[in-house]
């Protein structure tokens, strides 16, 4: 089972990624509302991936992916994006986010993240992929 | 077509550096291959040792060079070669060590070898053509310099050198050759094969300057002579600086970071389509391992052309299913437009145009028509309306909306419609709205000589009238219905989150058709609150809201007047912006502002040319819309009040009389009033009966009021008891005088005129009411009458002011006008 966390101050959007986590079997451990609690609760539940929405407030999502990978070297994180963050986007891939959702989310963006971002699921998350667009 | 990716990637001069290599290859190969025989002859004391050393140091520099070499070409470092170099410095090292004597003759004999094999090396750097040459001939040097100083062994032992050698240059040559012409065809057939994908293919490096292979489609999308050596960052996205900057950021990007997985990462932010010459052209970015980028560019205008095109059916679609499901508004929409159209065309300089009812209209039925997805006609609409926002001379406004030729994209969607749906429908159609019509002739018809048949049988006629009204009614909810579409489609368009429309209330009532541009105005509300009122779902989240918005709409009816609540639960209504608009845009003054109440601000917005937002959107905003609902609410006498919260939403709640002067019930109006109905046609009875006996003839009965003129006296009297209401009779200045002369045959003072014409006006009243009362309908008890009103009573003035008073009846005379109202004030 793989275990995921959610950060995002968007309720539509967490409740959306859970909603799709949820269908393909896929274990929501937690969900942070902005970067600061994003580290505390990463170091306390550690778990497999990450999706991070770039502006939160507080501590915005670069500022948490640095300290996460700090932390954890091997951490993937995959961002939240929307259109026009490009630059930020890859800022975050030089810290090493494992890849980006660009919104609006849907199961199929969200399949093909999670799969570059771990590839060892990859065949997992295939199998779950059908169930995931159905439900949606 | 990933092999053929996969051979272009190799495709830098790649026979060239192949060759070279293969050359190298074996010049090296032989060096090695030869040593041995070297020793041997060596060991035999034939040859001296500097031979040896220098045929391995020789050794040594070739293979340094071809390091060289291949580093250069960014070329993998195979293991052979490592270990060919690791004999070579060996076999280079150890003769070294054994070196010990020189002589001139040898020395000269190494010099002139080491000179063959470097001169080789360079010649191979060149081409390799001439290395072979280049060793025979400098191998033949040396055998000569043997023969003339005359060491016999030296001599043989060069000639089997150079005999060796030439065999090898020749068989490798042939061979070099061979693979050399293959390869060239190879990569012929490759151009050959990538100019025929239809696909771009071009290579840049780091720096952004693009490399000299690429296939001809580059030319034809770029839409020049050669790209090689220009900035692909600017061939790509000149006129577009954000997508430049993304580009550039992520080569560079790239550039700097070694992990393919992060490469592929920023290569995947480039923008994936961009219109280049006018052109869609799809582009991907990869990475080839030389330190250079691919790019494969697409066109891909006649998917994009097929995408839109299954758009436009898509709002065809929209379009038919809205026309077919709503057959009778639409052609009524039709009908409006086509009015204001032809108003437009025969207008002249000199006729009375009303420039802001224009626009108001206009903006109205652009609403209705984006709403039942006519493009053509909506897109017009719009440009007309960016046009002549500023304009206010009725000239300028007129001659563009003439330019506009709005005629001609409403044709267009008019022939889509009947390209679908025959040309029949919508002429079949008009048979149905002309039904409507014929009802109403009926009812006039009716109408006109109702009051020629006996009472029993005006009474039932009288009932069917008043069904024959109601008939022309149309359920509220019809009108509201289309709204709930109309929502979804303009917050999917606004990016805002709706709840679907709310719509409560009673299914089967049914309202008079003169609502109906009223309702159908309700659309700028319905667009403010979507553009305006609702936030983003980020800021309702922040405020706690519920981040889905709801819209909802309800009504119901009280005592006659109806009651139409629309609501948001968006951001409310900024009174202060409000107000401060008011001031900037001259609508108000800040002293006014200052002394309104809250309430009073809210209503700004009706105001005219009144727009909080900048710039026009094709939603809302050009500032006109919600004052058409002012006015036309005004029309219907309604009125409206503004129950704001900020921050919380608003609600408007509209009332709306469900008959025109809710106090001026006239009795084919008023819901089975029989009472009411009996009364006025008898009084008419009698009026004609009067008049004919006071001025003979009588030219026509009319069911408007039509008095031109602008001296009109008036008595009215008060009836009570089996009903209760006003009788109203209204004479012109001329048939006064004539019942003056009628009643008054001796004459009267003309100073005394005015008192004369007050008492006769009363007198005729008394009269006409009081025979009447005897053929009053057998229902009405008892009515009494009261004495004719003071005439300071002003029920009249209420009545004529209202735009459209229903009067009973006009008795036209050849000597004046004679009106009768009858109010009803049963309810």
């Amino acid at each position: 089972m793989l275990n995921i966390m959610l950060v995002d101050d968007s309720r539509i959007i967490t409740r959306t990624l859970s909603k799709i986590m949820h269908n393909s079997r896929i274990n929501v451990v937690g969900i942070a509302s902005n970067g600061e609690e994003a580290v505390t609760m990463y170091q306390e539940l550690q778990p497999d991936i990450v999706t991070m929405d770039i502006t939160m407030p507080i501590m915005n999502g670069i500022e948490a992916l640095k300290a996460i990978k700090e932390f954890d070297d091997k951490a993937r994180v995959i961002m939240i994006t929307s259109h026009g963050e490009e630059r930020l986007v890859m800022d975050a891939i030089s810290f090493g986010a494992k890849g980006y959702i660009l919104k609006p989310i849907t199961p199929l963006k969200v399949k093909q993240a999670l799969q570059k971002a771990y590839p060892k699921f990859s065949e997992m998350i295939e199998e779950n992929y059908l169930a995931m667009t159905l439900a949606y | 077509m990933q092999k053929l990716k996969k051979l272009f990637q190799t495709k830098y001069h790649p026979q060239l550096v192949d060759a070279i290599i293969k050359a190298n290859f074996s010049g090296a190969l032989l060096v090695n291959a030869l040593i041995p025989v070297v020793i041997f002859y060596l060991f035999l004391g034939i040859i001296p040792m500097e031979l040896l050393v220098a045929w391995s140091s020789a050794n040594a520099v070739v293979f340094v060079l071809r390091l060289i070499l291949q580093k250069k070409m960014r070329q993998n470092i195979t293991i052979h070669f490592w270990l060919l170099g690791f004999t070579s410095l060996l076999y280079a090292i150890l003769p070294w060590l054994v070196l010990t004597y020189s002589d001139p003759i040898h020395l000269l004999l190494v010099a002139m070898i080491i000179a063959s094999i470097v001169a080789g090396s360079i010649a191979t750097l060149v081409s390799i053509y001439h290395t072979f040459f280049t060793f025979v001939l400098i191998q033949m040097l040396g055998l000569v310099s043997a023969f003339i100083y005359m060491n016999e062994d030296i001599f043989y032992l060069s000639a089997i050198l150079a005999a060796s050698l030439l065999q090898l240059a020749l068989t490798s040559g042939y061979k070099q050759y061979n693979n050399l012409t293959e390869t060239l065809r190879l990569n012929k057939e490759l151009n050959n094969l990538l100019n025929n994908t239809e696909e771009g293919f071009l290579s840049f490096d780091a720096d952004l300057k693009c490399q000299s292979s690429f296939s001809t489609e580059c030319l034809r999308i770029f839409n020049t002579n050669t790209i090689a050596q220009k900035d692909i960052s600017l061939l790509l996205f000149e006129n577009d600086t954000y997508k430049r900057e993304i580009f550039q950021e992520a080569i560079k990007r790239c550039s700097q970071s070694d992990e393919a997985e992060m490469i592929t990462l920023f290569l995947s932010l480039i923008p994936q389509e961009h219109k280049i010459n006018n052109l869609d052209i799809s582009i991907e970015c990869k990475a080839l391992d030389n330190g250079l980028f691919m790019l494969i560019l697409k066109d891909i205008s006649d998917t994009k052309q097929l995408e839109s095109k299954i758009e436009y059916q898509h709002k065809v679609q929209q379009l038919l299913m809205n026309v077919a499901s709503n057959k009778n508004d639409f052609i009524d929409l039709k009908n409006d437009f086509e009015q204001l159209l032809k108003l437009l065309h025969s207008h002249t300089e000199n006729s009375l145009f009303n420039i802001s009812n224009i626009k108001k209209e206009l903006h109205t039925f652009k609403g209705n028509f984006s709403q039942k997805g006519m493009i053509y006609i909506s897109n017009s609409i719009h440009d007309l309306e960016l046009k002549i926002q500023n304009l206010s001379s009725q000239e300028e406004i007129l001659s563009s909306s003439k330019e506009a030729n709005l005629q001609e994209s409403f044709a267009k969607d008019i022939a889509v419609i009947n390209a679908a749906m025959g040309e029949e429908f919508l002429n079949s159609s008009r048979a149905i709205s002309v039904d409507v019509d014929a009802i109403s002739a009926i009812e006039f018809e009716l109408k006109a000589f109702v009051y020629k048949f006996n009472l029993e049988q005006q009474i039932a006629l009288n009932t069917i009238l008043s069904d024959i009204h109601k008939l022309k009614n149309i359920p509220l909810i019809e009108m509201l219905n289309p709204y709930k579409n109309y929502v979804e489609q303009m917050a999917q368009k606004l990016d805002k989150e709706v709840l679907p429309l709310k719509i409560e209330g009673n299914l089967s009532l049914k309202v008079s058709p003169r609502l109906k541009l009223f309702m159908k105005q309700l659309i700028h509300l319905f667009n403010n609150a979507l553009d305006h009122g609702i936030e983003d779902i980020e800021e309702r989240e922040a405020t706690g809201k519920n981040p889905l918005a709801q819209i909802s709409c309800s009504y119901s009816i009280n005592a006659e007047i109806l009651l139409l609540t629309l609501s948001d639960d968006g951001s409310g209504l900024d009174t202060k912006k409000l107000a401060q608009k008011a001031v900037e845009k001259g609508i108000k003054t800040a002293q006014e502002i200052e002394n309104m109440r809250e309430e009073e601000l809210c209503e700004l917005i009706f105001e005219e040319n009144f727009s909080t937002k900048e710039s026009a959107s094709e939603i809302s905003g050009i500032g006109i819309g919600l004052s058409a609902i002012k006015s036309e609410l005004k029309h219907l006498q309604g009125k409206v009040t503004i129950d704001n919260q900020l921050g919380q939403g608003v609600s408007f709640h509209f009332y709306i009389p469900l008959h025109k002067n809710k106090n001026l019930n006239l009795y084919y109006d008023a819901q089975d009033n029989n009472r009411g109905k009996s009364i006025i046609t008898t009084i008419i009875m009698q009026s004609e009966l009067f008049i004919k006996k006071a001025i003979q003839t009588i030219t026509s009965t009319s069911k408007t009021l039509e008095i031109s003129d602008p001296d009109i006296l008036f008595s009215q009297i008060q009836f009570s008891g089996g009903f209760h209401g006003k009788v109203i009779l209204l004479y012109s200045k001329n048939i006064l005088e004539a019942f003056s002369n009628y009643m008054i045959p001796e004459g009267f003072n003309a100073n005394e005129r005015d008192t004369i014409y007050q008492d006769v006006a009363d007198e005729t009243m008394n009269t006409i009411v009081g025979l009447s009362l005897q053929y009053f309908d057998k229902s009405i008890d008892a009515v009494d009458i009261s004495p004719p009103l003071p005439r300071e009573d002003t029920t009249i003035f209420t009545i004529l002011e209202s735009r459209e008073p229903k009067c009973f009846a006009t008795i036209e005379t050849q000597k004046g006008t004679f009106g009768i109202i009858l109010v009803n004030e049963d309810t």
